[in-house]
């Protein structure tokens, strides 16, 4: 059953608000989108747009006092059965067997994520031997050959290091072992490379790049990075304050940028071929404080384009326009 | 690792020599030496001493020479055994303390089990059950544990014991059992007596552990490592006990070094409360008698057992915790 | 190019007043929220109005004993009399049952004592200078010494409420006083181990882990019992503060360090030194008021132990011995299990010191929130 039409995953409207003594933070607020099999989607924004919360709310790990108020999250699970995970229980078998066996998660934080006293092979078996019926000994296998497949040297003997014993490059790779290990159809990778240099940053990317070929896994690569954006994925999402603003194919958006917030934003990337002694671009403002978020549309206060009377009044919602193109905002419609 | 361990070895030894020296201290405070007290507490109860063996006790603790020379001697003489004589008894230190220590450190362990095994889960279910009814329960009689120190506890366990129950709750034998030779049958009638003495102790030691393990679990929670176990697919429980327990353990375990002078402590005066035959009650009594050989003694094997202790918690914190291991190689 | 108009940054009242705060009332408005800590800190204010006003609310002379009063029970306190608010009291006789031998006290509802305020009794010094007489409870016409017993008398006939009152105020201010010397110590030391770091900061944490490792109470009880017999109350009241305060300092000395060694890898602190500061500008300028609420934290914690070990060792009968009077002296006489039975009323004085030991510490947690929420 070739269901290529039907993506792998499909959000639509999530809305995931944190309940507050000061107020109600609206981390993510309406954000749609699809992502097909074997497809790269980039999720791109500021610190704070909410594209974090949005992996945590799609593997339904989000922390109280936070939760998912409305929306779908569609999962086009490997049975052929399309879930919404929102309506599963977060704890429950279903929900925890997607959750590291059909979608994987790997962190920003390659230190600060594995546990310091286990070693790296105990986490990674544990996940193995959680998800599938094998013995010790098979699991340990695996374990060993997940290491050696993201190039770990001597994986048999690093199999049992701990967290601190390895060099930053080493455990990003590990994390993406473990996050691996079941092979999963989705890999969600939330910053995965802004912790690290730039040469391990491109030996990561390459690797997962490799890892998606060979399986034909599907990677959502959240990151406030165009560069890494522009170089590893096939559509890209841009979040701001909680919403989806645009979205699109690659190119159609690096070149042909909708969204004065995605213009502002490629904008403000330094390029070599500008001219010198030109002062940089940054977009006016900062962003609104999460209690104080301005009425209509998010973006409206900063925006060089607003239109008054429309703009700060009412919300505009995602409308799609030409070459598989989305935009929320009222310059293309109402 | 190694070299933790020959660290923490110095210095406990170093500890040991310094609560040796504060002994000492102690033992000399009072006017007048060792021996003039001797031969006053002899003459009272009608002996007499010859001159042969004043001169031999000046020899043996060095009295006419400096303090540093009659430090030595002392320490020497402790090393070999020798406690010295327990005035009012006129009977060897070492008689009167008899099994009295070894008491001190049933008791003082069974509390420190009792404030574990309570301590340990309640802590945990209040990191992560926060705010819930349980958690402000626990917090409130924590909050007791901690505001009544343990003599004070021990006297209103006594006086409703004796009020309502007409029973005297104290001691940790029976009257038929306390002066019996030891059997299994003794040692039974002793564990049948511990579990009072052992809560009134550990009680206020529990408070502060509770506190200390909900907020260490709390720090834990917070981290990443524990989000990344659920995004694995762990079961709930699992992902809490197998993870941010494991790790706020470890400042768990460095406590005990520290839990245990506290409880010695307490032991002192909650033994004299709860009549328990342990060291405490020997040691005010030798206070209030100005016998001072047998106070200071008591007061070094107390600290000595109480470094041991630490000592031995030092090693289990390193057994548990890999950065500790590893991280010196 | 399309004009580009800038908005103006709104910023919240809210936001206005927390910017401009100074770090002591940020402490204190984070302070305010803790509803338990702000009921304790009128707790505590309660129980030092009593230490200074101990004589005023005493109505006997404490030390006043009389064999005929011995194990006296508390008297029931009667407020209304016929419909109308007249607190009083009945007269209580004392008689040696003749079947017993033992001695009763026989309440006689006819003979009826009203309660006076602000009345005369014995002279003393309001706040050490001001001779007065006046006392907030009294009786009228007839001998307060026979009439009143709020909370009963003691095995020598002495009344326990006037003794309390007294008892309050010296067990509370030699905890403060032991811990101004734990203090003193503390900051000393912690900030020379924190800030000069090397050698001698490896020396004192040596110490300090020492001293934590000792068993307190065997120590106090054989320097307490060293000391000589023929010492006055005020000496002994000294000696066993410093003997306190000399084990407590690691504690505080901790916390400095801690705090002094965050500090010293601080942004800010680097930028003064970069600036050119002294280093006693730092540390007298930079330094000190941040960890200054930490401090007062720590400080307001280390009380509660330090009232525990005064009333532990008096208890024992090592610390304060009679004539003074502090809660640990007045428990000493609960001792004896059999007189407890008959006389519970000497336990009275075990509620003061759960009380401020509670109200210590929550105010103290309270203030260590305040000081750092994340910390």
């Amino acid at each position: 059953m070739n269901n290529h039409n039907m993506p792998l995953l499909a959000v639509r409207d999530l809305r995931t608000y944190f309940f507050q003594d000061e107020g109600t933070v609206k981390a993510v607020d309406g954000a749609s989108f699809e992502i097909l099999e074997g497809q790269t989607l980039g999720v791109v924004g500021e610190s704070g747009c909410g594209k974090s919360v949005t992996a945590r709310s799609i593997l339904r790990i989000v922390e109280p006092p936070g939760r998912i108020v409305a929306g779908e999250i569609l999962w086009h699970g490997a049975d052929g059965e399309v879930r919404d995970l929102v309506k599963l229980d977060a704890d429950g078998r279903v929900m925890r067997s997607i959750r590291g066996r059909e979608i994987g998660l790997v962190f920003q934080e390659p230190m600060t994520s594995f546990s310091p006293v286990h070693t790296v092979g105990n986490q990674i078996i544990e996940a193995i031997r959680l998800h599938m019926r094998v013995s010790a000994a098979e699991a340990r296998r695996r374990a060993i050959e997940a290491l050696r497949q993201v190039g770990i040297p001597q994986p048999e003997r690093r199999i049992d290091d701990y967290a601190f014993q390895l060099s930053g490059g080493l455990r990003q790779r590990a994390m993406i072992a473990v996050a691996l290990s079941c092979d999963p159809r989705l890999l969600i990778a939330d910053e995965p490379t802004t912790a690290l240099d730039v040469t391990t940053q491109a030996q990561i990317l390459d690797l997962l790049r490799n890892l998606q070929a060979q399986r034909g896994m599907a990677i959502m690569l959240i990151t406030h990075n165009l560069g890494v954006v522009a170089e590893m994925c096939d559509h890209v999402v841009v979040m701001y304050l909680g919403q989806v603003v645009e979205s699109g194919p690659v190119d159609a958006i690096f070149h042909n940028a909708k969204h004065p917030y995605t213009r502002a934003l490629l904008r403000s990337i330094p390029s070599i071929e500008s001219p010198s002694r030109v002062k940089l671009h940054t977009i006016t403002g900062s962003i609104p404080h999460p209690y104080n978020r301005p009425a209509g549309c998010p973006f409206h206060p900063r925006c060089p384009d607003r239109i008054r009377g429309v703009c700060d009044v009412r919300e505009p919602t995602l409308r799609t326009l030409e070459g598989g193109q989305s935009v929320s905002c009222f310059l293309y419609g109402v | 690792m190694l070299g933790y361990i020959v660290r923490r070895l110095a210095l406990a030894v170093v500890t040991i020599i310094a609560i040796s020296i504060l002994s000492f201290i102690i033992i000399q405070l009072p006017p007048g030496d060792f021996v003039t007290t001797y031969i006053a507490t002899m003459s009272a109860g009608g002996a007499t001493v010859s001159e042969a063996e004043v001169e031999a006790l000046r020899e043996q603790y060095g009295l006419n020479q400096p303090m540093i020379v009659q430090y030595l001697k002392w320490a020497g003489q402790m090393l070999r055994g020798n406690f010295g004589m327990a005035m009012e008894w006129n009977r060897p230190v070492k008689d009167v303390i008899g099994d009295r220590l070894a008491l001190t450190v049933v008791v003082s362990l069974a509390a420190v089990v009792f404030t574990w095994a309570v301590a340990l889960p309640i802590g945990i279910y209040s990191a992560v059950k926060r705010y819930s009814i349980g958690d402000y329960i626990f917090t409130f009689i924590g909050f007791i544990g901690l505001a009544i120190p343990g003599f004070m506890l021990a006297l209103i366990v006594m006086y409703v014991g004796f009020r309502y129950f007409n029973a005297n709750i104290g001691g940790l034998f029976s009257p038929d059992m306390a002066d019996a030779p030891w059997s299994w049958a003794k040692f039974k009638d002793m564990l049948a007596h511990l579990p009072i003495p052992a809560v009134v102790l550990g009680l206020s030691g529990t408070a502060q552990m509770i506190r200390i393990m909900r907020s260490n679990l709390l720090d834990e929670l917070r981290k990443p490592y524990v989000m990344t176990a659920r995004a694995r697919g762990l079961p709930e429980t699992r992902v809490i006990l197998k993870y941010p327990v494991r790790v706020a353990l470890n400042p768990f375990i460095s406590t005990i070094g520290y839990l245990l002078p506290y409880i010695v402590s307490g032991s002192i005066i909650v033994s004299l409360v709860l009549s328990l035959p342990t060291v405490g009650p020997l040691l005010l009594k030798a206070l209030i008698a100005q016998d001072m050989f047998l106070a200071g003694t008591i007061i070094l094997l107390l600290g000595v057992m109480t470094v041991i202790g630490t000592f031995i918690s030092d090693l289990l914190l390193m057994w548990v915790d890999p950065r500790i291991r590893l991280e010196r190689r | 190019m399309v004009e580009q108009e800038i908005i103006e940054e709104t910023t919240t009242e809210a936001e206005e007043k927390i910017s401009l705060a100074t770090a002591g009332q940020l402490m204190w408005w984070r302070f305010r929220k803790h509803k338990l800590a702000m009921v304790s800190a009128v707790v505590l204010i309660l129980f030092y109005l009593v230490v200074i006003f101990a004589p005023f609310l005493a109505y006997v002379d404490p030390e006043l004993s009389e064999a005929q009063r011995s194990l006296m029970p508390p008297q029931a306190i009667h407020l209304f009399r016929d419909g109308r608010f007249e607190p009083h009291v009945y007269a209580v006789k004392g008689a040696r049952d003749p079947k017993t031998f033992k001695r009763v006290y026989v309440t006689d509802p006819e003979t009826i004592i009203p309660l006076r305020f602000f009345v005369h009794g014995f002279p003393y010094k309001l706040f050490g200078v001001i001779p007065t007489d006046r006392h907030l409870l009294g009786v009228e016409g007839v001998p307060i010494e026979e009439s009143l017993f709020i909370m009963g008398t003691d095995l020598n006939g002495r009344d326990l409420f006037s003794r309390l009152m007294f008892a309050t105020r010296t067990s509370l201010t030699i905890g403060l006083l032991a811990v101004a010397i734990s203090l003193f110590l503390g900051v000393l030391l912690g900030g020379i181990s924190g800030y000069f770091s090397g050698t001698v900061d490896i020396i004192i944490q040596r110490v300090i882990e020492i001293l934590r490792s000792l068993p307190t109470i065997p120590l106090w009880m054989g320097l307490a019992a060293a000391l000589p017999g023929s010492w006055s109350v005020q000496q002994v009241y000294l000696a066993i503060t410093v003997i306190i305060s000399l084990l407590g300092w690691t504690e505080l000395a901790r916390v400095v360090r801690g705090r002094f060694l965050t500090l010293r890898e601080e942004d800010f602190i680097t930028a003064a030194e970069l600036v050119g500061c002294s280093r006693s500008r730092i540390i007298f300028r930079h330094m000190v008021p941040s960890f200054l609420s930490h401090i007062i934290a720590a400080t307001t914690l280390a009380i509660p132990a330090m009232i525990i070990s005064e009333t532990s060792l008096s208890f024992l009968g090592l610390g304060l011995r009679p004539p003074a009077i502090s809660w640990g002296v007045l428990l000493e006489q609960a001792q004896n299990i059999q007189a407890l039975a008959i006389s519970p009323w000497l336990l009275t004085p075990v509620v003061p010191v759960i009380l401020a030991v509670l109200a210590f510490n929550f105010v103290g947690d309270g203030l260590r929130d305040a000081a750092d929420p994340y910390g």
